[in-house]
């Protein structure tokens, strides 16, 4: 019995090393698919915890809350962090460049980064959720409500009841 | 894989946005911007009213998750919760205004730093940093803990006696013994939620005028005996340097001597009291076996320096040769009550030794000799350098090392006479640092000081007109820790960075 653990163990641990040429496809909404490492797969803990099941690997991950565009950005984070190395000094600075210019990109396109934002939630992504709603926030951070309203593009929608139950609150806090 | 709703294909909103992400959003936020937010449209301020928004900044902050709480004490948490956090951090003690011994609960040392940490369990532990006896390492000796009880307040203690901890503005805390009866101390209270500049003000103004403060002290002691002395700190806003700013933050070094006023003002102090009494005795001229060559009328000071650097981190030996033998006893006496020195009588010479234990901050040698010093750089673009000292001496506090105006580095290659200028100087480091290594990093950019310590203070009474004095060099290391040197010596002092990423390095508890 107990050698028999150990084989399994034995099995298991060949496998995690030999994961990393492994490759997943991950299937947008719009059906189109994408071919990408297990390591960058990895990088979402959604994936990640279904590989680690035992799950359908060979048939490929449908992902019907994510369209092509959003997967294809969502990937090129993933494989910039999931198939590189981040031990040398040199190696953080480098990745630390890439989610910048990331990030930089993306805020461009507000509508196309809360779709990321989005998927990273969904799919679990923690470093590129961090990202964004980072992001999101420092838009936010020293503004009024009108300025937020105005960089966001959000419709006044509080009605004058409304505002006194949030200046209440804040009386409260 | 459950089932969420399809993400629209174009124009997301931010409302669309699953109340996750907005819970994660509103947790990066300062409480003042969360509140901008909420005021922005519905879907925010249900997301800034909701009960799980202390638990996302929990997470975000990277602590246990908060016990469940009654929905009416959410907001009592999400506050406690940020209170902590913008506690966290390095702090520098100010001087307190009265340091007599009488009737101060004293919080045991008289470090001026403290640094404040998450620790387990959720609560935020603030240590004292001090000096230790061993090389670069810091000591660590508990200060206050604070933790968030069950009802969502913020709760702080020193050891088993609770304590307040009240903002007095975003970057001054103060610490003080916590109010019996709510009715005294209103005037703290209502300052710590807000912050108005008036109300700082406000605090100074009081604090400063001697009826105001000591009326409120005295009646704190009369109710409660020995009360303990409020303790201000203000935030050290960027303990780390940064890329654009390569020096700033906080620092350490091994000193062997302090090459700043303090030490030099003792030596003249002391030269000045030994030319005061040789004249007064009919003696026109005495002579210092460290190098001290000098008439009263000449004082070559940086002869002084020099020498002095060579010395180990002993205290330091004075021996001042008079031309004619003189023992009134009466004279020593007169002398070891003024001066911080133990005064001995060796044939026909006087010999000072620095007391160890140090009554006053001035003082020419001492037993510990870790330094810590803050770096800035202001908003016209010029950097400062001063030594952040003991809070108890006379010179407490905050003084200026050297400033420079240019920020301008020199850059790779640099000029044979740079090089030389680098090279012909011994490194001032501690005995258990690696020798080798310091001596093999490569210097990665070079800054020209301008202006230093003599420039900045007003109370050295000789100016000195040497200019070799007052230029230096700042020499930027490939590791990005730095060494500074003035032209008027031969050495480099080598700083050392007391914490990175927020966390304390080298400490010892």
């Amino acid at each position: 019995m107990a050698t028999g653990s150990g084989a399994a163990a034995a099995a298991a641990d060949a496998e995690e090393k030999e994961s990393g040429s492994r490759m997943i496809t991950l299937t947008s909404n719009e059906g189109k698919a994408f071919v990408v490492t297990e390591a960058s797969a990895r990088q979402s803990a959604t994936i990640r915890s279904m590989v680690d099941d035992g799950g359908c690997v060979d048939k490929g991950f449908p992902l019907p809350n994510v369209d092509s565009k959003t997967l294809a950005r969502v990937i090129q984070y993933c494989d910039e962090h999931g198939n590189k190395e981040a031990h040398t000094v040199d190696e953080r600075a480098a990745l630390a460049k890439f989610d910048k210019d990331f990030i930089a990109e993306l805020d461009a396109d507000k509508a196309f980064l809360y779709d990321v934002t989005m998927a990273a939630n969904y799919l679990h992504i923690q470093g590129l959720f961090a990202l964004t709603t980072q992001c999101i926030a420092d838009t936010i951070k020293g503004k009024t409500p009108e300025e937020i309203r105005t960089a966001f593009g959000i419709e006044y929608d509080l009605t004058a009841q409304d505002e006194e139950e949030i200046k209440e609150e804040d009386t409260h806090a | 894989m459950e089932a969420l709703p399809p993400v629209a294909v174009a124009g997301t909103v931010l409302e669309d946005l699953p109340e996750d992400a907005l819970l994660a959003i509103l947790a990066l936020l300062a409480p003042t911007d969360a509140a901008a937010a909420a005021c922005a449209c519905r879907r925010l301020a249900a997301a800034a009213s909701s009960p799980s928004l202390p638990l996302a900044l929990a997470l975000r902050l990277g602590l246990p998750p908060p016990r469940p709480l009654l929905p009416a004490s959410a907001a009592r948490l999400l506050r406690s919760l940020h209170r902590l956090r913008r506690l966290l951090g390095l702090w520098r003690r100010l001087p307190s205004s009265s340091f007599s011994g009488s009737g101060y609960r004293s919080t045991s040392s008289s470090s001026s730093l403290a640094a404040f940490e998450w620790a387990p369990g959720g609560t935020l532990a603030a240590s004292l940093l001090a000096p230790s006896a061993r090389g670069l390492a810091v000591a660590k000796s508990p200060f206050v803990t604070l933790s968030i009880d069950e009802t969502g307040e913020t709760v702080a203690a020193m050891g088993d006696v609770p304590v307040s901890v009240n903002f007095v503005g975003n970057n001054h805390i103060v610490v003080e013994a916590a109010a019996a009866s709510s009715g005294d101390d209103d005037d703290e209270a209502a300052m710590e939620g807000g912050s108005p500049p008036e109300v700082m003000y406000m605090h100074f103004a009081n604090r400063r005028s001697p009826g105001a403060g000591r009326k409120r002290r005295s009646k704190q002691g009369r109710r409660r005996g020995r009360a303990m002395e409020a303790e201000h700190f203000v935030r050290i806003a960027d303990a780390e340097p940064t890329e654009a700013r390569p020096l700033q933050g906080l620092w350490k070094l091994i000193a062997r001597l302090r090459l700043h006023t303090k030490g030099i003002m003792a030596i003249m102090q002391l030269t000045g009291w030994v030319f005061l009494l040789a004249h007064a005795l009919g003696y026109m001229t005495c002579r210092c076996e460290v190098g001290i060559a000098c008439s009263v009328r000449n004082l070559k000071l940086p002869v002084t320096i020099n020498k002095l650097c060579g010395n180990l981190a002993c205290p330091i030996r004075l021996k001042f040769h008079l031309y004619k033998t003189f023992a009134s006893m009466s004279v020593f006496d007169f002398l070891t009550m003024h001066l911080p020195y133990h005064v001995l009588v060796r044939g026909t010479h006087l010999e000072f030794i620095a007391v160890k234990k140090r009554p006053s901050g001035g003082g020419i040698s001492e037993s510990r000799t870790l330094e810590f010093y803050l770096v800035t750089y202001d908003d016209i673009g010029g950097i400062t350098c001063r030594q952040v000292s003991d809070t108890r001496g006379q010179n407490s506090g905050f003084t200026p090392i050297f400033w420079t105006t240019n920020t301008t580095f020199l850059e790779q290659p640099f000029s044979e006479k740079e090089l030389d200028h680098y090279i012909r100087r011994e490194h001032i480091q501690g005995v258990d640092s690696d020798h080798a290594a310091t001596e093999n990093r490569a210097i990665s950019r070079i800054l020209c000081i301008n202006s230093s310590y003599d420039v900045v203070d007003h109370h050295l009474s000789a100016p000195l007109d040497d200019m070799r004095n007052v230029e230096g060099r700042i020499w930027l290391y490939d590791d990005g820790t730095f060494g500074f040197g003035f032209s008027g010596s031969n050495s480099i002092i080598d700083l050392k960075h007391v914490s990175s990423d927020g966390c304390i390095l080298d400490a010892l508890h």
